[in-house]
């Protein structure tokens, strides 16, 4: 069971975002790299947050879909990738899921098998959301 | 245990920062030119034809993750057929994006940006983009900078 916690939640944002400890983990590692100073790939998702993820999904990014319901969010200048999926039938919910850094430009296999895990959590709604306390 | 909560106080400490403004106005321009592919029915590839740039250019604009000029960025939105400008507010950040992201194409209702907020405005003064779609033969780039 994966268990995620508010990120950007609340009646400003078109897609509510909630996130795992260990996408948080990842990310918060991320930032302060030089691809990312300081958190500017938080501020990205916090803007598609507002917008709404679905106007910022596309074939050729910034969010697009991997398989299964499950979508990534690249960020051009690294391999840096965050996975995740809607929550719920309406898109209202983004729940990421997954964060980690590439190995290289094509998808591998412990890659592709790290999707079709978060698609069976989707499927099989193996997550939940927790307080921050 | 790192938790969101830790993700926010980096995300307020570089809000903080110029370079955060710098990543609204990039923000801003890819959400602009995603808009308007989507359209138009163009693909990124189509717009790097039209404009003559490389389509890994056009990919990093829509990942906000390029500086470009402000020739580059009239180039694209001539090809795409949008005249825009850019207004300076005063507004608090979070009443900003309301306006913005509630109203239709025409994104920054003017009366809206009377209204302060006090501790951003003394903080920010940021510069943001406004768009008018234009007519083909009236396809041009107007930059105004108005107070």
């Amino acid at each position: 069971m994966v268990e995620v916690r508010a990120l950007f939640v609340g009646d400003d944002y078109r897609t509510e975002v909630w996130i795992s400890d260990s996408a948080a983990k990842a990310i918060k590692n991320y930032a302060g790299t030089k691809e990312n100073p300081r958190g500017a790939l938080l501020k990205k998702i916090k803007r598609y947050s507002l917008n709404g993820f679905r106007a910022w999904e596309r074939r050729d990014g910034p969010i697009t879909h991997e398989w299964d319901g499950v979508f990534r969010i690249g960020h051009r200048s690294s391999l840096f990738r965050v996975i995740g999926f809607y929550g719920g039938s309406k898109r209202s919910e983004f729940i990421i899921a997954d964060a980690y850094l590439k190995r290289g430009q094509q998808l591998s296999a412990p890659d592709r098998d790290r999707i079709d895990a978060f698609a069976r959590i989707r499927k099989e709604k193996l997550w939940r959301k927790v307080d921050d306390d | 245990m790192t938790k969101a909560k830790d993700l926010l106080h980096i995300l307020a400490e570089f809000e903080e920062s110029p370079e955060s403004v710098g990543i609204d106005l990039r923000l801003d321009l890819a959400d602009l030119v995603i808009r308007h592919l989507d359209g138009q029915g163009w693909t990124q590839k189509q717009l790097a034809q039209r404009t003559g740039m490389q389509e890994s250019f056009i990919s990093r604009i829509i990942h906000a993750e390029s500086n470009c000029t402000f020739e580059v960025a009239g180039r694209i939105m001539h090809a795409l057929g949008v005249r825009v400008q850019l207004r300076e507010t005063l507004l608090g950040r979070q009443q900003f994006l309301d306006s913005v992201f509630t109203a239709g194409s025409d994104r920054i209702p003017l009366q809206s940006q009377e209204a302060t907020d006090g501790q951003e405005s003394s903080r920010a003064r940021i510069f943001r983009v406004r768009e008018a779609t234009t007519q083909p033969e009236n396809q041009r780039l107007r930059l105004a900078k108005t107070g």
